[in-house]
C-alpha cells in the first residue's frame, strides 16, 4: 500500500472511531444486562409456574372489552400472548395511530378478564435501560443518531482491517509483544481483540444500524407491499367492533393452518391498515417462528382478505434484531456475546488510548519551522 | 515452509463465528452449540495472547 493511501486509512479510521467512541462505549455497556434482560427480569420479580385449562379462560374479547371499560377514551393497538401464562397484553392509545410515547400496556389475567394479580409496576429498570440504549432517551432523534454511529462504527471496523494488513506480520497472530513500549503492547491488543472479533462487531454493528431504521423500513413496507396485499383505504380508521378479534383469530388460524399467533395489530397501528386487523403468525421451526407471516382480516367483518410472507428487508429487519442482541442461541451464547462486549470495550478504551498518546510534533515548534520556511 | 499471512486466521474465525451465528438463527439444538463454537473461537486467541504474557 502507497503511504499516502495508508494516510488516508488512517485519517478514516481515527476520525470515524473517534465520532462514535463516546456513544459505542454507551451502547455496550448499556447492551451487557440487555443480553441477560430475561434472567434479570425474573430475578427482580419472580413468577411461579402457572398451570390453567382452557375452559377457565375467557374469550379475548371479553378481556379487551373490560379493559377499554377501565379506561375511557383509549382505543386498541396491540395485542401480544404471554408464552408461560394464560396473559394477554393490550396496548392502548386515544387514537389507533398513537405515538409510541402515548401507548398504555395492559396485561390481563384471562381467568378473570383484568390485570394479573402482584403484576410489578411498569416501566422497571431494564426498560430504562433499554430505552437509553436504543435513544439515550432523546427518542426518534436519538435513535437515528445512533443510527449514524453505528455506520460510523462500522466504518472504524473495516479502516481498521485495512490498516492493519500491511503491519499485521511484524508481531504475529495473537501476539503482544511484551518487550515493547506500553503504547506499543496497547496497539496490539487493539489489533489483536479488534482482529479476532470483527464478525461479531460487524454484525452487532449493521444489525444495531438496520433495527434504528425500523420505522421507516416498517413506513416503507405499510406503503408497498401492505397497501397492495389490502387495497388499502385512507380513510378513517376503523373502531373496534366487540367480538371480531376471536373472529379474526380463528379465521387467521384457519386461512394458514399450523401457525401460531404472535401478535395482533389493530386498524391504524404501523403493523396494520386503516380497515384491517393484522394477526402476524409464527412457524413452528425456530427460523420460522422468527419470520412472522402476516393475515390481514377485515376489521369489520372479520373475513381474510389477504395473506403474504413479508419482503426481504422486513425479513431482514425481524432477523436483526436477535442477531443483535444475541438472545437467540440459549446461555452459552449469552455469555460469549457479554465477553465479546466487554472485549469490545478494551478496543474502544485501548483506541482512545493510543490516540490520546499518539506523539504529536510540538505545536510552537511547528509554527517557527514555518515561519522560518516563510 | 512458508507462514500464512497473519490475516488468514482473521478471515478464518470471522467466516466461522459468522456462520455459527447465522445457524443458530436457523434452529436449536447442534445449531446453537455451533453459534457458541463460533463465538468462542472468536474469544480463544484473546485467551491464548493473555496466557503468554
Amino acid at each position: 500500500m502507497k503511504p499516502a493511501t495508508l494516510k488516508i486509512w488512517s485519517r478514516i479510521h481515527t476520525w470515524s472511531s473517534l465520532v462514535c467512541t463516546l456513544f459505542m462505549l454507551l451502547l455496550t455497556l448499556t447492551g451487557l444486562p440487555l443480553i441477560f434482560h430475561d434472567e434479570i427480569d425474573h430475578w427482580l420479580a419472580p413468577r411461579a409456574a402457572q398451570s390453567w385449562t382452557t375452559a377457565q379462560l375467557k374469550p379475548i374479547d371479553q378481556a379487551i372489552i373490560a379493559t377499554l371499560a377501565r379506561q375511557p377514551g383509549q382505543v386498541p393497538i396491540y395485542l401480544s400472548f404471554d408464552e408461560d401464562r394464560p396473559v394477554v397484553n393490550l396496548t392502548t392509545g386515544e387514537t389507533g395511530d398513537a405515538a409510541e410515547a402515548a401507548m398504555r400496556f395492559n396485561p390481563i389475567d384471562l381467568r378473570t378478564a383484568a390485570p394479573p394479580r402482584g403484576e410489578p409496576p411498569q416501566g422497571g429498570i431494564m426498560d430504562t435501560v433499554l430505552e437509553f440504549h436504543t435513544d439515550m432517551l432523546l427518542g426518534k432523534a436519538g435513535e437515528y443518531f445512533l443510527g449514524i454511529m453505528g455506520v460510523s462504527f462500522v466504518l472504524a471496523l473495516v479502516s481498521g482491517v485495512v490498516l492493519y494488513t500491511p503491519f499485521a506480520r511484524k508481531p504475529g497472530f495473537a501476539t503482544v509483544r511484551r518487550n515493547k513500549s506500553t503504547r506499543l503492547r496497547w496497539l496490539d491488543w487493539h489489533n489483536v481483540i479488534g482482529g479476532v472479533t470483527l464478525a461479531w462487531a460487524l454484525v452487532v454493528g449493521l444489525t444495531g444500524t438496520v433495527n434504528t431504521l425500523a420505522d421507516p423500513i416498517t413506513a416503507w413496507w405499510r406503503a408497498d407491499a401492505l397497501a397492495r396485499m389490502t387495497h388499502d383505504r385512507t380513510g378513517p380508521i376503523k373502531a373496534y367492533v366487540p367480538g371480531i378479534v376471536e373472529t379474526a383469530l380463528g379465521n387467521a388460524r384457519a386461512a394458514v393452518p399450523g401457525m401460531d399467533v404472535q401478535f395482533v395489530a389493530f386498524p391504524g397501528a404501523a403493523f396494520s391498515s386503516h380497515d384491517h386487523i393484522a394477526v402476524y403468525l409464527k412457524g413452528a421451526t425456530p427460523l420460522t417462528a422468527k419470520l412472522l407471516t402476516p393475515v390481514m382480516v377485515d376489521a369489520r367483518t372479520g373475513r381474510v382478505d389477504g395473506v403474504a410472507p413479508m419482503p426481504w428487508y422486513m425479513q431482514g429487519l425481524l432477523l436483526a434484531q436477535p442477531l443483535h442482541f444475541g438472545d437467540y442461541g440459549g446461555l452459552a451464547m449469552k455469555i460469549l456475546w457479554a465477553l465479546l462486549d466487554l472485549v469490545t470495550i478494551v478496543v474502544l478504551g485501548s483506541g482512545l488510548y493510543l490516540w490520546l498518546g499518539k506523539p504529536r510534533p510540538n505545536r510552537k515548534h511547528a509554527v517557527k519551522k514555518q515561519a522560518m520556511a516563510a | 515452509m512458508r507462514q500464512p499471512h497473519p490475516l488468514v486466521p482473521v478471515v478464518v474465525i470471522a467466516v466461522v463465528s459468522l456462520a455459527g451465528m447465522i445457524a443458530a438463527l436457523a434452529g436449536d439444538g447442534w445449531r446453537d452449540l455451533a453459534a457458541a463454537g463460533g463465538l468462542a473461537i472468536s474469544i480463544a486467541p484473546i485467551a491464548w495472547a493473555l496466557r503468554r504474557r
